[in-house]
């Protein structure tokens, strides 16, 4: 069309009328929909992101005289206050211990049963993996009542022991179906190098496969992390002292709280300290979270 | 050739079904039994906690919020995703429009609940402020009627980006030249992403939205909180917080059954398995097409 119009024709009433054509209409419609319900989205989004934190650094008697302004002066205490009165450092070190242990424990089992569950050729070996992957479809809560009597048996009630223990069994699933997945990608012309040359078992799985599967070791750990790291409900059920609690099921006494405190900035404080670190973590390593958290799909 | 050392694996199967999968097949056999919870006294009843499912008007406006969330939330989802997805497949650099709209899913649910309630405060909340703005009048977007849908429409926000991003990844594994044939023959931007694009990605579209089913019945932490730390509306009882609050109980409603909260988490998985079934059914391939 707008070629013609450089080269001089003239339109008729039929060129114009082509250039109208319903599909044409509706190219640039959902095209200009589209942006404009995208800009929309990441506007929200980003005036949210500046209003919470804008929030964090104000007094209360600030934000509720006027909550749309920019914060004057700064109030930083909000933080050292939400890190040491809140509770929120305490709870945050908890939540770094036991996530970054139960979750290398995780790995650290999934590595060779991913291994050898990607080799094997056996229907035996594609049920084991169908059988993990089930595990990431049922909801937790489902075994929950049973969990806790187990725990009150075994005095793991209100434990870092307990609380890790389902931790690991939680994350095994994820991170075998992922490291699975992975694995299965990895050429095996190494490995059989290394078995002709002798190499043994343990040899191969430690020399030749964590260092090929790097990346995906990588992905599966800081996928399983994120996952604790936000989990509730289970530490929510097992522990029952304040001193015990993570990140997220302390946030959660903090907000209810609020009705006595009515700190309102001081609780976007915490909200800030919990969820930071997650998104430091993503800035960098997204391409490994996004990956992990669509399960393969982007690889 | 690596058959013989399958038992390899056995330390996390052992795990995996001591913490995990025996836990669900005890919690499917307590559901045959009457349990107060508070002693090891357990009364075989055999299938008549599911009978009282069916006579527990609970039950029936929890699976209609489940399917609400499922289905009404999962189309508009899924409208956004495509949506989104449709308009920057093909620009060069879309990492930081994926970062901006992927990252809800990596913050904790409990913190999102807890931003939401502060977007819709009635007095303070940025909704209605910016609703003033243009000089609307506030709305108490939590009240009763209105909490249910305005906790969809969070859920939602949250979910968007995920989806969007998968269906993106989908998209880049297209081999290029079939798009550029699709250009030279003239097919437009919304043609070949109809005719071509959504065609070739069906196998991650169909596993995105087995996900969603999977995420939607899931979805607890945040209406768990989203009303405020101590109690749960009703008007937000899904399936999922309807369980939670059988097994463990409140202050006003403490446990009596846990036979029957356990019947009520069966109900939870066969809806997913349904779900499932059905998303392979209605997506599912004749053939498998490589490419």
């Amino acid at each position: 069309m707008s070629m013609e119009r450089v080269k001089g024709f003239v339109e008729t009433p039929e060129q114009r009328k082509v250039s109208l054509k319903p599909d044409v209409v509706l190219n640039r419609g959902v095209q200009g929909l589209g942006w404009v319900v995208l800009v929309a989205w990441l506007v929200f989004t980003i005036v949210t992101i500046l209003w919470l934190v804008a929030s964090s650094l104000k007094s209360n008697q600030q934000f509720f005289g006027s909550p749309f302004k920019l914060p004057s002066p700064l109030v930083p205490s909000n933080y050292s206050q939400a890190w040491s009165v809140s509770n929120m450092g305490d709870y945050f070190m908890r939540s770094v211990g036991i996530d970054v242990l139960a979750t290398a424990v995780a790995v650290a089992l999934s590595i060779p049963a991913a291994y050898v569950l990607s080799r094997s050729t056996l229907n035996l070996s594609r049920w084991i993996v169908n059988g993990f992957a089930v595990g990431i479809g049922i909801p937790i809560q489902i075994a929950l009542v049973p969990l806790y009597v187990a725990l009150s048996w075994t005095n793991l009630v209100n434990s870092m022991m307990g609380l890790g223990l389902v931790y690991v069994g939680m994350t095994i699933p994820l991170t075998v179906f992922l490291l699975t997945g992975f694995l299965s990608t990895v050429p095996t012309e190494l490995e059989e190098a290394a078995r002709v040359d002798g190499a043994s078992f343990m040899g191969t799985l430690f020399r030749i496969i964590v260092p090929t599967a790097r990346s995906g070791i990588a992905t599966a750990f800081i996928v399983g992390i994120v996952g604790l790291w936000n989990e509730f409900i289970v530490a929510y059920t097992v522990l029952t002292t304040q001193t015990k609690f993570t990140l997220p099921v302390g946030l959660y006494s903090l907000y209810g709280s609020l009705q006595y405190t009515s700190d309102w900035t001081g609780l976007m404080a915490a909200f800030i300290i919990t969820t930071f670190p997650i998104l430091i973590a993503f800035a960098i390593l997204s391409r490994h979270i996004i990956s992990g958290l669509t399960l393969g799909v982007e690889r | 050739m690596r058959n013989k050392v399958l038992w390899i694996a056995a330390p996390a199967m052992g795990v995996y079904l001591v913490v995990f999968v025996l836990p669900v097949l005890t919690s499917i056999g307590i559901s045959l039994f009457h349990w107060s919870g508070y002693s090891g006294n357990l009364q075989f009843v055999g299938l008549s906690n599911y009978a009282h499912l069916t006579t527990d008007p609970q039950v029936g406006s929890s699976l209609m919020k489940n399917f609400e969330l499922m289905i009404v939330g999962g189309a508009v989802i899924f409208f956004f995703s495509l949506l989104f997805a449709f308009t920057v497949w093909r620009l060069r650099h879309q990492s930081l429009i994926r970062a901006l709209l992927f990252f809800p899913s990596v913050v904790p649910p409990i913190a999102l609940a807890i931003l939401w309630a502060f977007l819709y405060n009635f007095q303070y909340g940025l909704i209605n402020g910016v609703l003033s703005l243009f000089g609307g009048h506030p709305v108490d977007w939590t009240a009763p009627h209105t909490i249910f849908p305005a906790a969809v429409v969070a859920i939602i926000w949250i979910n968007v980006g995920f989806y969007t991003v998968i269906l993106l990844a989908g998209i880049s594994k297209i081999p290029q030249h079939i798009i550029d044939a699709a250009q030279v023959d003239g097919a437009n931007e919304v043609v070949s992403f109809a005719r071509i694009v959504l065609p070739m990605i069906r196998d991650v579209v169909t596993v995105a939205v087995a996900l969603w089913v999977v995420t939607s019945v899931k979805t607890f932490d945040f209406l768990f909180a989203f009303a405020g730390a101590g109690q749960v509306p009703t008007q937000l009882w899904t399936l999922g917080i309807y369980q939670y609050i059988l097994s463990f109980g409140t202050r006003d409603l403490p446990i009596s059954n846990l036979g029957y909260a356990e019947a009520v988490a069966v109900v939870m998985v066969v809806v997913v398995g349904v779900g499932f079934g059905i998303v392979n059914l209605v997506f599912r391939r004749k053939q498998r097409v490589e490419f």
